[in-house]
């Protein structure tokens, strides 16, 4: 995202705060954000030039399988096709250390060799049905994962969903986005609807 | 308004513009007092320096996080505060700037917040009056000295604070935990009202009420004239709110002093110290260092208010001793920096509450529900002394529960589509005793980078407190089970003292200068024109957030300290 557009967007916020409470807007309210924006991950389409920063490429594209595994397309994108795979990437190179970016590559590494040594075929060339079994084998320990890989994948997974429900498409499109509830209505029928895409802290 | 240099003798000087200092000036300047607000950090403005409000999770760069550098190099102390992330990090002190040492084998959380506005930007607004119940502990167990006031001598101040702040809240008449002026409560949830009649059934002596907060559910006229507007239930608070629907100096106090014409502020103008006339026995002004570069200047007045949080008020008496008062200026009790004290938040329960499914609710609630301390009546059978509030809550569990789950595929994103379990939760905040071995002293040679000594903090949580907490684990766990939540579990924090961001005491109040460093009126014993308003002044915890308090106790001490000038005794 770049900086012009969350300052749009911060404009856009005061003004409808200041017409909501009967003032104008007058300039220069806007900070400049632009160096916290420019550290935004930015999709990168596949096929464009993208430097990874803490994954391979060979590692990034299996990732994108993984994603997509984990959370597919329904009416919504799947995780993949939103570059939540290169979202982790860069969350990972910002946000953690050495030891789990080892252990982010090493759960990618037993997740590729094991398919190819129980399949014969690496992870990407799975049909679905099958990512989807061997990634639950793994998630639940099943032979020949440990319980220290399940414990590891569970870390991936969790970045994988933070990646979706924090993006624009899993917080405002799979689930309901209220950046202005206009106030708190503690009882409300529920009748299938989705969840909310949380705001507050995460 | 905004000063740097000033040979001005003002009528008033208030340290510190947070909750109580933006209280004073407001006071003062209202009572046509020219008054300087003298602030350590930068200016924050309302509305245009929120710099994270409004900004979707999608456009932030780190998606709320904060890089681990920066963590590392700079808030390895304030990351620990649950508000922190990458929205509000700008309204939390550099901890690589602001260093203190603790004594070893003890540790504190110190969660800073210099800027103008101080922690009126962060904190969680809960706000609750005291009863004589908490006034009278230090005089029944004698832990602590006594509190030189009862409720009746803050009952008015109350008043008039929360109609001013405004306390959403319902009234209840409960003896421990007096009502305030309110405004409406947040709705509670279906389950959270069916618990509410288990619970007062099955425990005829707890109440789970409204929690009672400084936000605007509905603004009065008075609200709306300051340019306050109705809480939108964003609950992203501590990234600013340009609706000024919670109180804070930005939103409330600060506005009205501006208007008066009588204020001042130096921004950027970090106190070193009070500068004491011995002929007078009187503070004749504060001398400053600049926050960016390094100067020094000073500014003068008639009476100094020091509200510049419980342990930056106690570090600038400490750091001012001179001749007449080696050990602190105004201390000659020898308690000054002693009786440091906060809350203790150590225990948890939770429990599954079935059924519910087809209930909902719209918006976030910017806080919960409330059992009052059901211990305060002393019992010489309890094994502690003392009690605790608990904070309480019920929420449909989201995806940031549910991906935890085992699940891949279809079925699992349909899953976190939809609102999971109704979840039911219980903090403790328990008392901390006042006790003299919890204390801060000047570091022997240790500075930061003003030249001022830094603080060495020796704070630790005693026996009665633990045993406390595994009292309110167990009585989370019992009440849970005994209303028939499922999956009940419970259970014990170790955060250090600090963690409650209540810190209080080091200052106290007291009717015997020969044990008290203030009055109680919140004026010192020793020098006159002196007074410090903020928790520092505090003889005990109670249960209750401290805020709504010590806001009632700087309108009160401002209309004494008039009122004495003016009768020439200050």
């Amino acid at each position: 995202m770049t900086a012009e557009l969350t300052n749009h967007s911060r404009r856009r916020f005061l003004q409808g705060v200041l017409i909501s409470l009967g003032t104008g807007l007058s300039n220069g309210l806007i900070g400049d954000n632009a160096l916290a924006a420019a550290l935004n991950y930015r999709v990168v389409p596949d096929g464009e030039p993208y430097q990874t920063k803490v994954l391979s490429n060979e590692q990034l594209m299996l990732l994108k399988r993984v994603c997509n595994t984990i959370i597919p397309a329904t009416e919504t994108p799947g995780a993949g096709d939103i570059g939540v795979h290169g979202f982790i990437d860069h969350q990972l190179y910002h946000c953690y250390d050495l030891n789990v970016h080892n252990r982010m590559r090493a759960i990618l590494s037993v997740i590729e060799t094991s398919s190819l040594r129980i399949y014969g075929h690496s992870f990407a060339q799975l049909n679905a049905e099958k990512q989807v079994v061997h990634l639950t084998r793994l998630e639940t320990a099943a032979e020949p994962f440990s319980e220290q890989q399940r414990t590891d994948f569970k870390q991936l997974k969790a970045l994988v969903c933070f990646g979706y429900y924090t993006s624009e498409t899993g917080a405002s499109h799979e689930l309901v986005y209220q950046a202005y509830p206009g106030g708190f209505k503690g009882q409300i029928a529920y009748r299938g609807r989705a969840g909310y895409g949380s705001l507050a802290y995460y | 308004m905004y000063i740097k240099e000033s040979k001005q003798a003002y009528d008033a000087i208030v340290i510190g513009s947070g909750i109580t200092g933006g209280w004073a000036a407001k006071e003062f300047s209202e009572k046509g007092f020219k008054t300087l607000l003298v602030e350590r950090g930068r200016v924050v403005e309302h509305r245009k320096d929120y710099v994270g409000e409004g900004i979707p999770p999608w456009e932030q760069p780190l998606r709320s996080k904060v890089s681990l550098a920066k963590v590392e190099q700079q808030y390895h102390v304030q990351k620990n505060c649950y508000a922190f992330n990458d929205s509000t990090k700008h309204f939390f002190g550099n901890d690589r700037d602001l260093p203190f040492e603790t004594a070893k084998g003890t540790d504190f959380w110190w969660i800073r917040a210099n800027q103008l506005g101080g922690k009126s930007l962060l904190w969680h607004r809960f706000s609750y009056r005291w009863s004589d119940f908490d006034f009278n502990a230090n005089k029944l167990d004698g832990f602590g000295n006594d509190w030189p006031i009862r409720y009746q001598d803050l009952a008015h101040w109350y008043s008039y604070v929360e109609r001013h702040v405004g306390i959403c809240g319902q009234k209840e008449s409960l003896p421990q935990l007096p009502d305030s002026e309110f405004l409406p409560p947040f709705d509670m949830t279906a389950p959270e009202l069916h618990i509410k009649q288990q619970l007062e059934a099955a425990f005829p002596d707890r109440k789970l009420i409204h929690g009672r907060q400084a936000h605007l559910t509905k603004p009065s006229a008075h609200h709306l004239a300051q340019g306050r507007g109705q809480c939108q239930a964003r609950n992203e608070c501590q990234k600013g709110c340009s609706f000024g629907a919670y109180f804070s100096t930005q939103s409330s106090t600060l506005p009205d002093a501006a208007k008066t014409g009588n204020l001042q502020i130096a921004s950027n103008s970090v106190v070193h110290s009070l500068i004491y006339d011995g002929i007078s026995n009187r503070i004749k002004g504060v001398r400053v260092i600049d926050n960016e570069d390094l100067s020094q200047r000073e500014y003068f007045g008639k009476v100094v208010f020091l509200c510049a949080s419980t342990l930056g008020s106690t570090q600038i008496l400490l750091n001012s001793r001179n001749k007449t008062f080696p050990n602190g200026l105004a201390n000659r009790s020898g308690v000054l920096g002693h009786y440091l004290m906060d809350h203790n938040y150590n225990a948890w329960a939770r429990a599954e509450i079935p059924g519910f499914e087809d209930s909902f609710y719209s918006g976030r609630r910017p806080g919960g529900l409330y059992i009052p301390n059901f211990y305060f009546k002393p019992d010489p059978k309890r094994p502690f002394l003392r009690g605790y509030g608990m904070s309480a809550g019920a929420y449909r569990e989201d995806w940031k529960a549910m991906q935890h789950e085992d699940g891949i595929g279809i079925a699992f994103k349909q899953q976190l589509q939809k609102p999971g379990k109704w979840q039911f939760w219980l903090g403790a905040q328990g008392e901390m005793l006042p006790r003299f071995e919890n204390s801060v002293q000047l570091h022997a040679f240790k500075k930061d980078k003003w030249g001022i000594p830094q603080l060495e903090i020796n704070c630790r949580f005693s026996e009665n407190e633990r045993l406390m907490m595994l009292d309110a684990a167990e009585q989370g766990r019992l009440m849970l089970e005994k209303i028939g939540l499922e999956s009940v579990s419970s259970g014990l924090h170790d955060k250090p003292p600090g963690s409650g961001i209540h810190e209080l005491g080091t200052a106290r109040m007291g009717k015997n200068p020969k044990d008290s460093v203030l009055n109680g009126f919140n004026q010192s014993h020793d020098i006159p024109n002196l007074f410090v308003t903020d928790g520092a002044s505090f003889c005990s915890s109670a249960v209750q957030n401290p805020s709504l308090t010590f806001m009632a106790l700087t309108v009160r001490a401002v209309n004494y300290a008039v009122k004495e000038i003016a009768a020439r005794r200050i």
